[in-house]
């Protein structure tokens, strides 16, 4: 799937972390990411949506080269302009950073050090891509008033700033090489509500009207619909579905995109009861054989539970199921909410009871608001 | 906390497991010090022409060769666990046994008593241990029982805070309030309810406050106040250093230095063993 | 800056309580203590006319509460009481000890964070190898071997046998001084300065430096050092500027809580290399039982904890912008 002028191409990208063996049993690795591939052409934006576990974070930040330690990249490429990151020496891998791919972390909160002014990390992020600390310290306070703040704020520490404030200063930072590439991951989510609400529309509007690309990590689909022009969508390390964001939610064709659309309820605009997948994602130290939804798809086959699912390739959308050709049939009992109840599906039990307190990892379990799948961590600074 | 789940814990941990087996082997030293030591460490030996066997090095008959006075050095060294471990074992537990009791009667009870054992507790860290032991040592007179009393004086205050705490948390559970709603008197849930869910605290402590007596005990003795009944670690160190003879006679140096650091850092590997078992948030990571 | 200077005042009146508690700890030990208190402030060397004089103007010849009231009255007016030995106000023999002492005490101080820190940041860098199980091992050992002993025998080696240090003191005999500042601020202070203060800071190693390992270990998860490499610096930049530099604040804490544990040393290695500090005098004073400098010399240690205490935590208050003085 060689596609020609990708910016960042991802080929069979597998990342796994070590088990843990408190079980007794063998030591099976966590299957994070298992198999991903996806492209990204210049200036596009691809929203990577999923559940929390979902893998999305392990992925991006492969792509990144920012795995923890322990992570182990067990195959793939992620191909830059046609290099491959993870194989790139150091140095010159140092010198792509920031300049061509940027990163505005998960939360935003902490990613920036305590110690140090703000302005003098805009601009540590300048200066080690091009020489002149006065120019790089100006330069932070210009982007700071782009974001919306004073240029004074250079002068203040993190701890002097709110949590709306500290958010674009991380845009602030993101944007200050203007890069070919920035990732947010899930920019949004450490914010509390309402300052989530006020400042959502200017982050995204700062970011998708930049030239450039952008890959935005997040579980809340309707800020994909509204912000990125193409989608993938992440199931238990794989991505399931991916095409253009409008074709996606309005017509999917992988019965897990057709649940998560159920889960929400204002995507294209029209007033109805939520209906949720029942069950939860599998453990990604023990996945089931075959397609990974399957133990929770209403539609699934005998085949589901045993191979892997083929990716079907429908127009410009990518699918990976096994009843993808049939997707429109599905698509109609989908939106009946009498096929989500629960059963016993064919290929296999349904996932354990989760722990106590896990409410938050099953899907659309709690989404009161039309904000997200989970929103763990989300209001915490309130 | 059960006596086998806490030999398992200490076992678990590899440190810990060696700490415990230096301080068997002290014990046992200890124990059967007399035994051990082929001569009484206050006796001269001569050589065979006559004159004094002074800082003999090591040979067959004296294994950690002798003293400028001719004594055998080995013997001083295993004699010496006898005064190290009781100072050590008897101040650890007097300190724990303070620091517990004014730390469960200062959370439990609160209010002006806690302010009042608190202060107390802060005054105690502001005084410098060795300066004030050396200088109650000097005034009651050189000797076992008084280094016990200048270490109990003093170090009981950490323990005191640290069980403080430990009450303050325990004291919004459960089991307080229904045992005092099922009639409980104070001391009752002092002693039958609060105290054994401090007692796995209260044993880290012990055995950091045993390391920090023994060493509190060689300090005092290199400071010229041992026990003067008794062949010290610190008192053959204070000798050797007195007559000018740690220059030539390595013997004479190393070995009792070496036994206080094995026996001192026993404690601290099993306090600090113990100590992660007690506390899971301190566990490795 | 105004509650900086609030903090500091409030801080130097703690200082002064916890000064106060302790002078009458020690007026009530030396009272308390079976024996004649007079023999404790009077010298049997005296002459008659002396003796009246002492205890005359310690008040020993009236009541209790009468002379804690005087003894305290004393210590304001910065009368310390004469000792014995030299014959002089205890306080003129105890002042330049003072100043050998917190110079020694900064010394072995400053060792033991720069290795703590270096050490420990090794270590968590190690995290899992047999290095990092070694380290820990030499910490623990270096803080359960008696400091004097460690003197002694970094004593055989560097000076007897290699010769690289003098043998004790705290300058050349013989040594002509042209001012006042070259006492201590000469290569000879420096040489006589480095193994005392190379011990005492071994001995105090072993917080700062598991401290450091286990601060380490923490800071390199946060998003903020993510985020540092994500910007392209380089490797060492992202672990000085922002790993070891927020890792420091805990061993920060740890180094003023370990002041108290610290002058225990100095005193014992002030002892064994002969160093003309408050340590080594108030030994020598309590042997000789020259007890209006032992008391001096141990007020004086107290004031020397107080004092790298504050300067710990002022230091904290400079390194990390979030603390609000108050």
């Amino acid at each position: 799937m060689a596609e020609t002028g990708a910016l960042l191409e991802v080929q069979d990208l597998k990342v796994y972390y070590p088990g843990a063996a408190d079980r007794g049993g063998p030591r099976r690795p966590v299957r994070a990411v298992d198999g991903v591939s996806l492209a990204l052409g210049e200036d596009e934006t691809l929203g990577l949506v999923g559940e929390s576990g979902s893998g999305k974070t392990t992925l991006i930040k492969a792509v990144l080269r920012l795995l923890p330690a322990g992570a182990q990249v067990a195959s793939g490429r992620v191909l830059w302009r046609g290099r491959d990151l993870l194989t790139l020496p150091r140095r010159e891998l140092r010198r792509l950073r920031w300049r061509e791919l940027a990163l505005i972390s998960q939360s935003a909160m902490n990613s920036l050090d305590p110690v140090y002014r703000v302005g003098a990390q805009i601009a540590e992020a300048i200066l080690a891509h091009e020489p002149g600390r006065h120019r790089a310290q100006k330069r932070a306070g210009e982007l700071l008033s782009r974001v919306g703040l004073q240029p004074s704020r250079a002068r203040d520490y993190p701890h002097q700033l709110s949590g709306g404030m500290k958010q674009r200063v991380a845009i602030a930072m993101a944007i200050a090489l203007d890069p070919a590439l920035i990732v947010a991951d899930e920019p949004t989510t450490a914010l509390d509500v309402i300052v989530q609400a006020q400042i959502l529309d200017e982050i995204l509007r700062l970011l998708s009207s930049r030239r450039g690309s952008l890959i935005l990590v997040t579980h809340d689909i309707s800020v994909v619909a509204q912000t990125c022009r193409r989608v993938a969508v992440m199931y238990a390390g794989r991505i399931v579905e991916q095409g253009e964001t409008a074709e996606v939610f309005e017509r999917p064709a992988h019965p897990y995109t057709m649940g998560l659309k159920n889960a929400f309820p204002s995507i294209s605009g029209e007033r109805r009861g939520l209906v949720y997948v029942p069950g939860f994602p599998p453990d990604p130290a023990d996945p089931p054989p075959g397609c990974r939804f399957a133990p929770r798809c209403p539609f699934s086959q005998p085949a589901c539970g045993r191979d892997d699912p083929p990716t079907a390739v429908l127009g410009g959308r990518q699918v990976a199921c096994h009843l993808a050709d049939d997707a429109d049939r599905l698509r109609r009992k989908a939106s009946e909410p009498s096929t989500w109840r629960l059963r016993a599906p064919a290929g296999g039990p349904v996932a354990p009871p989760p722990p106590e307190g896990a409410g938050a990892r099953r899907p659309g379990a709690q989404v009161p608001r039309a904000a997200g799948l989970d929103r763990t961590g989300g209001g915490m600074w309130g | 906390m059960t006596a086998r789940e806490l030999l398992s814990a200490l076992t678990r941990d590899r440190l810990g497991l060696v700490g415990l087996i230096l301080f068997g082997i002290f014990a046992l030293t200890a124990v059967f010090a007399p035994l051990i030591a082929p001569f009484d460490p206050m006796q001269m030996h001569f050589r065979p022409d006559g004159t004094l066997a002074r800082l003999e090095p090591p040979s067959a008959s004296h294994w950690l060769g002798t003293t400028r006075m001719g004594r055998d050095v080995f013997s001083q060294v295993v004699m010496g666990a006898r005064p190290a471990l009781l100072v050590g074992v008897l101040s650890a537990v007097c300190v724990v046994a303070v620091g517990t009791n004014v730390g469960i009667v200062a959370g439990y009870y609160g209010g002006w008593v806690d302010d009042l054992l608190m202060r107390l507790t802060d005054l105690a860290f502001g005084v410098p241990f060795l300066p004030f032991a050396l200088i109650l040592v000097a005034l009651l007179g050189p000797g076992l029982r008084n280094m016990v009393i200048a270490i109990v004086l003093v170090m009981w205050r950490s323990s005191a805070r640290v069980v403080r705490a430990q009450v303050l948390t325990l004291k919004r559970r459960a089991f307080v309030e229904a045992a005092r709603i099922g009639g409980a008197g104070n001391l009752r849930i002092l002693y039958r309810h609060l105290l054994p869910s401090v007692l796995p605290l209260a044993l880290v402590y012990t055995a950091l406050a045993m390391a920090w007596a023994i060493m509190a005990e060689a300090n005092l003795s290199f400071l010229g106040y041992a026990d003067p009944r008794m062949a010290s670690w610190g008192k053959i160190l204070y000798e050797c250093y007195t007559s000018q003879a740690m220059f030539v006679a390595w013997w004479w140096m190393v070995p009792p230095g070496a036994a206080i650091t094995l026996l001192v850092l026993s404690g601290f590997l099993v306090g600090r063993a113990y100590e992660e078992v007690a506390n899971p948030r301190l566990r490795r990571r | 800056m105004r509650g900086f200077w609030r903090y500091l005042a409030r801080r130097l009146a703690q200082a002064v309580v916890t000064l106060f508690l302790l002078a009458s700890l020690i007026f009530l030990l030396f009272r308390l203590v079976p024996g004649d208190p007079v023999s404790m402030y009077v010298d049997v060397g005296m002459t008659q006319e002396a003796r009246a004089m002492v205890l005359h103007q310690f008040g020993l010849d009236r009541p209790l509460g009468e002379q804690y009231l005087l003894y305290l009255s004393n210590l304001l007016r910065g009368n310390f009481g004469v000792s014995f030995q030299y014959g002089k106000p205890a306080l003129q023999v105890v002042g330049e000890r003072f100043w050998a002492t917190v110079l020694l005490m900064a010394a072995s101080l400053l060792i033991a964070f720069v290795l703590g820190v270096a050490g420990g940041a090794f270590l968590a860098w190690q995290r899992g190898t047999w290095l990092e199980a070694l380290g820990t091992v030499v910490a623990l050992v270096l803080r359960s071997a008696p400091v004097f002993w460690s003197g002694m025998i970094l004593l055989s080696i560097f000076a007897f046998k290699l010769k690289w240090f003098p043998l004790g003191g705290i300058r050349a005999t013989g040594l002509e001084l042209h001012s006042q500042w070259e006492k201590f601020l000469s290569w000879d202070f420096l040489h006589h300065l480095f193994l005392p203060a190379l011990t005492a800071g071994l001995y105090s190693l072993a917080s700062p430096l598991l401290v450091m390992r286990t601060s380490m270990l923490d800071v390199i998860r946060e998003d903020f050092i993510e985020l540092a490499r994500a910007k392209g610096l380089k490797e060492y930049q992202v672990v000085f500027r922002h790993a070891v530099r927020n890792s420091l604040l805990p061993v920060i804490t740890v180094m003023a809580v370990m002041v108290g544990f610290a002058i225990g040393g100095v005193v014992l290695v002030e002892t064994v290399f002969r160093w003309p500090g408050l340590g080594r005098e108030i030994v020598m004073a309590v042997r000789a039982r020259d007890y209006p400098v032992a008391q001096t010399c141990f007020i004086l240690i107290g004031a020397t904890v107080m004092l790298f205490n504050l300067l710990a935590d002022l230091l904290y208050g400079y390194l990390d912008p979030r603390v609000v003085w108050d």
